[in-house]
């Protein structure tokens, strides 16, 4: 810090022609800060915790608290203005009846979240013996990345043109092109982990043992390399789930009339229906959290 | 009744750029323990893994009870083998890692229950059956993974430096241990090792490898006193080196000059005169007498080193030619001298090699990679 102030100020000096002058000063300058930065650094390691910890608090945790207090506040009757009609109460169980288009997008988000995750896992699964296997594996890894690089809303673009009615016709937007949405992205985010796993579990020394004992290739999978990787997979299986549930850009363009829960809020949003999209946040800020809780259960032994 | 047989084997990694195996013949008789000795990197574990079916060789062929097995898989071969890292698997108990064979075999329940129980009566840790792989110490690790070797069946059993990862002591137990269970159950066994006084002393032959090579075959006692090449000479047991000329040849003896002129005597090895040559004598042979004693080949030297291992006493010792030896004495039965002494070192005749002089050069030729 020190060398921070006293460099411009001895440059500056300099340039207006005191050097002489300036050397003996500055030099008195940078002890005298050097003395105060000593003396200020232990007690600026703590600020220093502290800062980071409000930063934390300020960025992560108050805004889901301003939308839990929201949703709360306005339960009944808009706070300010007292209408009910602003109210979570009226616009999820009165006429706008927002809780049923709700439920509709929780069935969808589950539905496509769940089949998307279970065909990505079973294409995922053979992926990794694929890239730990053939020298072309590392290609492979960096093309599975692509999907994950790539900003969403341009997966989604693409799939839509290519499969949707304009391109091959395989399915309407809807909850088919969702999930085929979904397994594109879903297969490295569950490749990932599987791959972090396979490196730290020694699989291949453990194979050959169990090829000795008379094992096929097959029971080599089934009973030694798929249980090694359980926690991997699993791992893979509930970030893809999560990522699946949360994923909005890509869904917007491919879901027709379906919608899943992120697209909803964003449609009530856009409605002006400011409660009910309060409520469907937290909603879904409970349902990722129940869900981090899992993830951390399963990856800490 | 399971022999082991290896014609012209050869295997390259890297696509060719490191030659584990260049092109070896070995044969392993029914019974028979054998080791295969050598430095790391010499290519005895990768001959293992050959056997095994764990890598297939590039070229050459290799045979159980003469059945050519080269391109079969490992579960074909019916072969147990013991991994140095004992490769239990860590998600199943012990009794799960023993029985594993016998069910993944289709074996009927009841005898797969039988061997289990043998095999860690055998190994003596029938009462850890529960235990996970990460709840033992490494010697009952190493049991373990035997048991679950023999398990299977089989009647060859293959070791990768089964005790390398264990503790001195332990070794040295477990070693015999294993050499009696192969000796009791009738097996043959192939072992493979670094450790040359383990080699030693579990061993009925040992062929000591190196660089992709096999030197030499034979029982533990013909490669100490019999080693036909020079690495096997430094290798097994531990030898001293002398460079000189060969002078005078008869039927028996020849003479061989050494730096500054000092001429010592040695059996006649068909070599010829003029030659080139190495004379190897172990430290043990070398005798060592206070003062100078002119006598047949004894040389005059000066103590320069001097180490109390224990059992034994080792001196260095710089000879007036500049050559420095090693002599290996019993703490007990010497003499003590001490460092700076002058001393005369002799040996008999009949207890040393001669060596061609290696075309690599001496150093190149000894080296262990």
């Amino acid at each position: 810090m020190a060398t921070a102030i006293i460099l411009p100020i001895e440059f500056i000096l300099q340039k207006q022609g005191i050097s002489s002058f300036s050397i003996f000063s500055t030099l008195r300058l940078e002890k005298g800060l050097l003395k105060i930065e000593k003396f200020a650094s232990k007690k600026l390691s703590r600020l220093r915790d502290v800062v980071v910890l409000l930063f934390i608090i300020l960025v992560v945790v108050i805004p889901i608290i301003v939308v839990l207090n929201s949703v709360v506040l306005s339960w009944s009757s808009d706070p300010d203005t007292g209408k009910v009609t602003e109210s979570v109460n009226y616009q999820l169980f009165g006429p706008p009846n927002y809780f049923s288009a709700l439920l509709d997008a929780t069935f969808v988000s589950f539905a496509s979240a769940s089949i998307a995750t279970y065909i990505a896992t079973c294409i995922a699964i053979p992926t990794v013996f694929l890239i730990k296997r053939y020298r072309f594996g590392r290609f492979l890894r960096a093309i599975l990345r692509i999907p994950l690089i790539v900003p969403t809303s341009a997966l989604g673009l693409s799939i839509l043109l290519l499969w949707g009615p304009e391109g091959f016709n395989l399915a309407n937007p809807g909850i088919w092109l969702i999930i085929l949405t979904h397994i594109v992205f879903s297969v490295p985010v569950i490749v990932e982990p599987m791959l972090a796993t396979f490196e730290g579990s020694e699989i291949p020394l453990y194979s050959g043992a169990a090829r000795t004992l008379g094992a096929t290739q097959y029971n080599t999978v089934e009973s030694i390399s798929l249980p090694l990787l359980k926690r991997g997979i699993m791992a893979g299986v509930i970030l893809s789930f999560t990522r699946s549930l949360g994923e909005t850009g890509a869904t917007f363009l491919v879901m027709g009339s379906h919608t899943t829960i992120p697209p909803l809020v964003v449609n009530m949003v856009e409605a002006l229906a400011i409660p009910a999209a309060l409520f469907a946040s937290t909603y879904l800020i409970a349902i990722s959290f129940v869900l981090l809780m899992l993830f951390r259960k399963v990856t800490t032994r | 009744m399971p022999e082991v047989k290896l014609t012209n084997v050869a295997k390259t990694f890297d696509k060719g750029r490191i030659i584990a195996v260049d092109h070896i013949d070995l044969s392993i008789r029914d019974r028979e323990y054998l080791t295969l000795l050598g430095p790391s990197g010499c290519g005895k574990t990768t001959t293992l893994r050959m056997i095994a079916g764990l890598e297939l060789p590039d070229e050459g062929e290799v045979y159980i009870d003469e059945k050519r097995v080269s391109g079969l898989p490992p579960e074909e071969r019916d072969v147990g083998y013991v991994f140095q890292e004992y490769a239990l698997f860590p998600h199943m108990d012990v009794w799960d890692n023993v029985t594993y064979g016998p069910r993944v075999k289709g074996w009927e329940e009841e005898k797969s229950e039988r061997i289990g129980r043998e095999m860690l009566e055998l190994v003596r840790l029938f009462e850890r059956t529960d235990a996970f792989p990460s709840e033992l110490s490494g010697g009952m690790r190493q049991r373990v993974a035997l048991a679950r070797a023999l398990s299977s069946g089989s009647k060859l059993l293959l070791l990768d430096e089964p005790l390398g990862a264990l503790d001195a002591k332990i070794r040295t137990e477990l070693r015999y241990e294993i050499r009696r269970l192969v000796k009791d159950l009738q097996l043959t066994a192939i072992h493979v090792t670094h450790d040359q006084a383990e080699a030693m002393a579990i061993s009925d032959r040992i062929a000591v490898m190196r660089k992709g090579k096999i030197l030499q075959v034979g029982t533990p006692q013909e490669l100490y006193l019999n080693p036909q090449h020079i690495f096997v000479a430094n290798f097994v047991g531990e030898s001293n080196f002398l460079e000189g000329y060969i002078t005078e040849r008869t039927n028996h003896k020849i003479t061989v000059e050494l730096r500054r002129g000092i001429n010592v005597q040695s059996m006649n090895q068909d070599h010829k005169k003029g030659e080139k040559v190495v004379v190897a004598i172990r430290p043990e042979v070398l005798s060592i007498t206070q003062g100078e004693k002119s006598g047949l080949n004894s040389i005059f030297g000066n103590i320069e080193g001097f180490r109390f291992e224990g059992t034994n006493i080792r001196y260095e010792i710089r000879l007036e030619n500049d050559d420095l030896v090693v002599v290996v004495r019993p703490a007990l039965m010497a003499e003590w001298l001490s460092v700076g002494e002058k001393v005369t070192v002799a040996f008999p005749v009949e207890k040393s090699f001669v060596f061609s002089y290696p075309e690599l050069g001496l150093r190149t030729e000894l080296a262990l990679e």
